[in-house]
């Protein structure tokens, strides 16, 4: 524990000591949550419809935050690739694999974190503990996720800002299958958040959602079982 | 560890890389006792770093035969890198935490007690810029602390490639005499380098490799002498610098040496025998640079 708390200092210097890395840490979800609590009321009062959509910004608003985490992890991974860290990470008794879970991990830990924060704002009352701490984590989920995809498709840091502006529009896209109603909107099952996505809505809906959960736990750990496969292959082949 | 048993056994090593029909690695055999500083010598793409990185578990996939510490590589654990330190021939930190983070950082990932981090970068003159963040380093700062982080879990054996490049010659006399320190305490390192008068300072012994096959191997002084020339070189003033050679058998009943010595004004006397440089060539027909 203490060695971990440790590595979590270091870690924390790291990203203090990048501009970049603490906003998008720190003052993207604090304005996330600006957005999701004081400017998202305002914009329902002066725009009725959106109040309908509620539920799904809040979702889309998490999923932001979740994935700016994820970049945060992504850009480290990425420096330490760079840096040829992850080769000397190689020769100690940790192994490389044990401390990717471990970075992995902490961004899931964090992601979850802001994730249930931001799950219990106003109009998603209808959760309830248990199935607020399920989103949470399935949300969470998405971090290591967007990790592994941009330290695996960039070659640096400014190539990672790039991907990560595309995986955030593709993380937006199941949010269009609350706008179709036939049977075309499973096709954007492909992209594990929208088991998510349906998940809450389900369970706000007030109807049994283990179908959907079952489907996001098994489509997160597939994209992360292919994700990391790919990027030790990627960084170390 | 038991003096009789080597630290390093290898038996007929060899390894060739997916994309590449020829062997990197073709056969080679070697041991290394306890205590002992073992220099692979060798040009680019002899072989050498890919022998390295057999022995420390980076690549897989070899064939023959290598015991590491009395034990088959392929039956240690993780616990092997507590064991083991590596010096790479690049630097590899995390640039953002400053010297001393990085040390606590790596030294954060053994399971046995490391040596207290100041004192290390002491050692190495690095102790003032502990605080300095390491993406701020020189390249022959970056290999000062990528020398002290192998060696920071005391561990029994060390892999060191090219541990002097980039460094001036006043901390490439500091690392030396901690390699030195090193095999005095008993400590057995496994040098990879391609600088000859490293090689011939610190090691033991010394092994040439050439397109992946071992052409030789003992100790620098037994191959000087045997591939020397017994002769004595004098550079003496007689008007202008002249240079006489003479055998070195019967030297004390050479005449004409003994004259020069009385009555010239003698510059210097070099005895004639090889470099590792001059053998390197001699025995393999191609020069390491």
């Amino acid at each position: 524990m203490e060695k971990l708390l440790r590595l979590a200092r270091l870690d924390l210097n790291m990203i203090l000591r990048e501009q970049m890395l603490w906003f998008m840490l720190f003052v993207v979800p604090a304005l996330q949550f600006c957005m999701a609590l004081l400017l998202l009321p305002w914009l329902e009062q002066r725009f009725p419809v959106l109040a309908g959509y509620h539920s799904l910004i809040l979702m889309l608003v998490t999923l932001q935050v979740v994935s700016s985490i994820g970049f945060v992890v992504a850009s480290m991974l990425l420096d330490e690739r760079d840096e040829q860290v992850l080769t000397a990470l190689r020769t100690m008794p940790v192994g490389v694999n044990t401390f990717l879970f471990y970075r992995l991990s902490i961004g899931t830990l964090m992601a979850g974190l802001f994730s249930f924060s931001m799950l219990s704002a106003p109009g998603l009352e209808g959760l309830g503990g248990a199935a607020r701490l399920t989103a949470a984590f399935l949300f969470a989920s998405t971090a290591p996720i967007t990790t592994l995809a941009l330290a695996t498709l960039s070659s640096n840091k400014v190539e990672g800002l790039a991907v990560y502006k595309g995986l955030s529009l593709i993380l937006m896209v199941p949010a269009g299958s609350f706008f179709i109603h036939s049977w075309v909107q499973y096709a954007l099952g492909i992209v594990p958040v929208y088991w998510v996505l349906h998940y809450v809505d389900t369970v706000l809906a007030g109807d049994a959602a283990l179908k959907e959960m079952i489907m996001a736990i098994g489509t997160h750990a597939l994209a992360l079982t292919l994700l990391f496969r790919l990027f030790k292959w990627r960084v170390f082949s | 560890m038991d003096k009789c048993n080597p630290m390093i056994s290898v038996s007929n090593l060899s390894f060739t890389y997916a994309q590449s029909s020829k062997p990197a690695v073709d056969g080679i055999s070697f041991e290394v006792p306890q205590g002992e500083i073992f220099g692979f010598l060798g040009p680019s793409g002899a072989g050498k770093s890919t022998t390295q990185k057999i022995l420390i578990r980076l690549l897989q996939g070899y064939r023959g035969d290598i015991r590491l510490m009395g034990k088959p590589l392929e039956e240690w654990d993780k616990s092997f890198y507590n064991h083991v330190g590596v010096g790479f021939e690049l630097p590899n930190h995390f640039g953002k935490l400053t010297a001393l983070e990085n040390l606590q950082f790596f030294g954060s990932f053994y399971d046995r007690p490391v040596k207290e981090p100041l004192e290390l970068l002491s050692r190495v003159g690095l102790k003032e810029h502990a605080g300095k963040q390491a993406s701020e380093f020189s390249k022959g700062m970056k290999m000062r602390l990528n020398f002290v982080r192998a060696i920071m879990h005391n561990p029994d054996l060390l892999f060191f490639d090219e541990p002097t490049s980039g460094l001036d010659p006043v901390n490439a006399r500091r690392i030396k005499d901690l390699i030195l320190e090193q095999r005095d305490a008993g400590k057995t390192v496994f040098l990879t380098t391609h600088m000859m008068h490293d090689a011939d300072e610190l090691c033991n012994r010394i092994a040439f490799i050439v397109e992946g096959k071992i052409a030789l191997i003992d100790s620098p002084k037994a191959l000087k002498l045997q591939y020397g020339r017994r002769r004595v070189r004098v550079e003496y003033l007689n008007g202008k610098v002249r240079e006489e050679e003479f055998p070195l058998d019967g030297i004390g009943d050479n005449a004409d040496f003994l004259r020069i010595l009385r009555e010239e004004y003698v510059q210097a006397i070099h005895t004639e025998e090889a470099t590792l440089d001059d053998i390197f060539i001699q025995v393999t027909g191609t020069s390491l640079h």
